[in-house]
């Protein structure tokens, strides 16, 4: 399939994590056969990622302010799944946050783009009984590297 | 439709339920004209699919709504509105939450949901009450 050309939804994106990690942190690294991703069953929203700098500023008493950038913020936040003990992705969440280790994620979008995170997580919480409420595991994920994107082929 | 039949299949194999309404006049969808009275006619008012990010994933949740309608002749002919009542505690006893395969469906829960109000059509002589159930089942 060839990469979207309009506005495309997050529908159908699969989300799949490895405890191994690249030899390089790119495209060749990532893709090594060497790297098994296993998938991560009945996701249900995915913390937003990219780069993000604060903007520090200084205040002259006579002139211009100025502002100067920060270093950036890959992302940090939740990953919501349903929840499924024997799922083999959640089980290596599961494991991911009682480790300090950091993983490797890989994103597949449904026209085949595909980014690759480095991950730790750091937590694993199951949502709040409710009558008639699905169980939800929130997974909290920090992203330590700029994501390495690879375009839909 | 899974919700239906769950319900349909607990209400026509629960003893107390049979004792006033046969099987045969318990019926999914809507009741045949000139139906005998008492009889329950089992509908589905809505079904919700609990969809995740990959829509097509295995074993997906549904919240069905379902509506159990119980309909009484009235006095002369039937027991009437304490017919109708007592018929409307079994039709609720007969539908416990259970986590089990039923009738062939996987079900996750099963809630009671409100009951509707009383009705009263004077012409036939009919009362007629309604529970709703949500049925959450798993589809394969």
């Amino acid at each position: 399939m060839t990469a979207h050309t309009a506005v495309a939804s997050h529908t159908d994106a699969v989300y799949a994590i490895s405890a191994s990690l690249p030899a390089t942190y790119d495209a060749a690294g990532y893709g090594a056969t060497t790297i098994t991703y296993t998938t991560i069953g009945k996701v249900s929203g995915f913390l937003p990622y990219g780069s993000k700098r604060n903007v520090s500023e200084f205040v002259p008493i006579n002139g211009a302010v100025e502002f100067t950038k920060g270093a950036p913020r890959y992302g940090q936040g939740d990953l919501t799944l349903g929840d499924v003990p024997a799922d083999a992705g959640q089980v290596i969440l599961k494991a991911a946050e009682a480790s300090s280790a950091h993983y490797s994620v890989k994103v597949t979008y449904p026209d085949t783009e595909t980014h690759y995170l480095d991950v730790i997580v750091s937590g694993w919480v199951l949502s709040g009984g409710k009558e008639g409420a699905p169980m939800i595991r929130t997974a909290t994920l920090a992203i330590c590297k700029a994501p390495v994107i690879v375009a839909a082929s | 439709m899974s919700g239906v039949s769950v319900i349909w299949y607990l209400l026509k194999t629960n003893s107390p339920v049979l004792a006033v309404v046969p099987a045969t006049r318990i019926m999914a969808g809507d009741l045949p004209v000139k139906m005998v009275l008492p009889a329950i006619s089992v509908t589905q008012i809505s079904s919700v699919p609990y969809n995740l990010l990959r829509t097509n994933e295995a074993n997906k949740m549904h919240t069905d709504r379902v509506q159990a309608s119980v309909l009484f002749k009235g006095v002369g002919e039937g027991t009437g509105y304490p017919g109708l009542k007592a018929m409307m505690k079994l039709v609720l006893a007969a539908c416990p939450s259970q986590r089990a395969t039923v009738n062939g469906v996987v079900v996750d829960s099963i809630t009671p949901g409100p009951e509707g109000p009383d009705l009263y059509d004077d012409a036939v002589g009919v009362y007629s009450q309604s529970r709703d159930f949500l049925v959450r089942w798993i589809a394969a």
